[in-house]
């Protein structure tokens, strides 16, 4: 009886592994990857490379010095030339 | 470095082609664990979440502190813990989740023993039915469940005999 006990547990643990994976799951599931991948390829890297980028980084400062100078320029013009 | 390494590298890297080996690889592994885990008709969308989840957080993936299976099922874990309490009100379906309708057995006493069996596994704890499910359903080590659950190799043992008993429990009542 016991042999019998044990050979029905084990049907019934083979029986529960037989999960069925419904078809077309895996292309299912690469197409949301693949809708997830291109948001995160265009929206974070494009922003953040650009942003982190050394180049873009000195052109900013550049721009802003080039700025500040021709504001200080002005603003010296206004002030001294009566 | 072996294969599925070298492809979650690629994956961290941005090749999200290189993902499908993976799901290709683990997508049985959770559909049994989640087909044990909830209602029918939610298992396919927490398998595919899981996937989902794991693919926007591989960067946090670090192989030094497990397997990627051992993580993989973690998050699978936590998805249908949560689908779970969602519709803990909700009674007990009729079908539970059954790999094969058709029984291994023409006899009608083993096919109602195996329904006793899927009822008696659903109306386990859920921390005891999870232990059971990665451990004799997919063959995990003490110690890899350890990891998913968060707990000592004594308490994932004494959660496993707890569930066993009460499954062959079942057993008892019926073939004598």
């Amino acid at each position: 009886m016991k042999k019998e006990k044990e050979k029905i547990y084990s049907e019934w643990i083979h029986r529960r592994q037989s999960v069925p994976v419904p078809e077309g799951f895996s292309e299912q599931v690469m197409g949301e990857i693949a809708r997830y991948a291109l948001i995160r390829n265009i929206d974070f890297p494009v922003v953040y490379r650009a942003l982190s980028s050394r180049a873009v980084q000195w052109v900013a400062v550049a721009g802003a010095v080039l700025l500040g100078l021709f504001r200080l320029s002005y603003i010296a013009r206004v002030l001294l030339i009566p | 470095m072996d294969e599925e390494a070298k492809i979650i590298g690629q994956v961290q890297a941005g090749c999200a082609d290189d993902f499908a080996y993976l799901v290709h690889r683990y997508k049985s592994g959770l559909f049994r664990i989640v087909g044990s885990l909830v209602y029918s008709s939610q298992v396919e969308d927490i398998v595919q979440e899981t996937f989902i989840a794991a693919f926007t957080h591989i960067c946090r993936f670090d192989p030094e502190r497990g397997s990627f299976r051992t993580w993989l099922y973690r998050i699978a874990r936590n998805l249908a813990l949560n689908a779970r309490k969602k519709k803990r009100d909700q009674p007990l379906p009729e079908n539970l989740v059954i790999a094969d309708e058709r029984t291994p057995a023409d006899d009608a006493q083993t096919s109602e023993i195996f329904r006793r069996l899927d009822q008696a596994l659903e109306e386990l704890r859920f921390q005891d039915r999870i232990i059971f499910v990665l451990a004799d359903l997919e063959g995990l080590s003490y110690a890899e469940i350890a990891r998913i659950e968060g707990l000592r190799i004594g308490t994932v043992k004494s959660r496993l005999a707890r569930a066993r008993a009460g499954l062959k429990s079942v057993l008892e009542s019926y073939v004598r």
